[in-house]
């Protein structure tokens, strides 16, 4: 998983990430590092403050096509959606 | 898996949890290996009706970590906590390191469940975080037999050498965790040492100068109650894991 480490992930991050997935998800996240790394790129990209704390519990989302992604998020006011998500990381879900 | 096959097995998605979200998950469950699973769940008695995205990762699981999800389940009903981790029905959730941390917790009176949310605390995930966050406030061996209210006993402090002496042994027994993840047993054992460190080192008078850290390691493990296979396990991955005699020197 050190294609994460470009979006400031640390050992311990990767670790927890791992916990709280299953070997399967994790191949499937390394197999595919291009789609999962767009993704990540453009929540970035949006200016969220949580990023790690996001893929951590919802991984699996960034499996996503990126334009299906990406419409997930654009239905939001970035400032606002920004917010919530550092208030509540569970609202991924919800959006 | 296709999303619709996933539900024909018995498990529902959360109506707020749009079903786009959940495509690339489900493309990874494997038919048979997710029937298992199923039916693991639903024969402890757990509600599918209403996954969100944490709880439909269980479906993924391989064949070598049913095994392991089976023993934590088994374990779960033992200590009469199925309703917590009804709401914690998660990978990271049934994971026997984080059951042994809530045994712990259990055995002595600490709280490990928002009571808000019925979350488990974000420290039973995290061994570091779990030694601080129950640091003096377990008991002894007898105290907890007795299930008396939560006491914190005055003079279980540590000094500066106890807590070298701590950490040395802490980052062993760690390390040695790490090597046999994968053995849920072991992983219990070594929390239940883990959980009886402070007071063995408290009260231990710096004996642990002359004794090593291995006697340390001996006091914790009494009163945990063990088997044969265990015993054998203690002798040849944790006990060797420490010198038969410490540095004489450190703190003298």
């Amino acid at each position: 998983m050190k294609f994460l480490e470009k979006f400031g992930f640390d050992k311990k991050d990767i670790e927890n990430l791992k916990e709280n997935s299953t070997s399967n998800i994790i191949k499937e996240l390394e197999a595919h590092k291009k789609l999962v790394s767009k993704n990540l790129e453009y929540l970035n990209s949006i200016g969220v403050t949580n990023l790690t704390e996001i893929f951590i519990n919802y991984h699996d989302m960034f499996l996503m096509d990126n334009s299906n992604f990406i419409e997930i998020f654009n239905k939001y006011e970035p400032t606002s959606l920004i917010e919530k998500l550092a208030k509540d990381v569970r609202i991924m879900e919800y959006l | 898996m296709l999303y619709s096959e996933i539900l024909k097995l018995g498990v529902g998605l959360n109506k707020d949890v749009a079903p786009e979200k959940v495509y690339p998950l489900c493309s990874l469950v494997k038919g048979e290996d997710a029937k298992e699973v199923v039916k693991i769940l639903k024969e402890f008695g757990y509600d599918l009706s209403s996954f969100n995205i944490a709880n439909l990762r269980l479906l993924t699981l391989n064949k070598k970590d049913m095994k392991a999800l089976l023993e934590v389940l088994t374990k779960i009903e033992e200590l009469k906590l199925h309703d917590i981790f009804s709401y914690n029905l998660n990978v990271r959730s049934l994971n026997s390191s984080v059951l042994a941390r809530v045994e712990v917790c259990l055995k002595n009176n600490i709280p490990f469940v928002h009571r808000e949310s019925n979350d488990l605390i974000s420290e039973i995930y995290n061994e570091e975080a779990f030694m601080e966050y129950t640091n003096g406030r377990i008991k002894s061996q007898d105290e907890a037999v007795e299930a008396s209210p939560v006491e914190v006993k005055e003079n279980m402090t540590l000094d500066e050498e106890d807590n070298m002496v701590r950490s040395d042994i802490l980052k062993t027994l760690l390390e040695v965790k790490e090597e046999n993840k994968d053995d849920f047993t072991f992983g219990f054992l070594i929390t239940s040492i883990i959980a009886n460190l402070d007071n063995v080192i408290a009260s231990d008078n710096k004996e642990y100068r002359v004794t090593g850290n291995k006697h340390i390691i001996e006091r914790a493990l009494e009163g945990i109650s063990l088997t044969p296979d265990m015993q054998s396990e203690i002798d040849n991955k944790i006990l060797s894991a420490f010198p038969d005699v410490n540095v004489l020197e450190r703190g003298v």
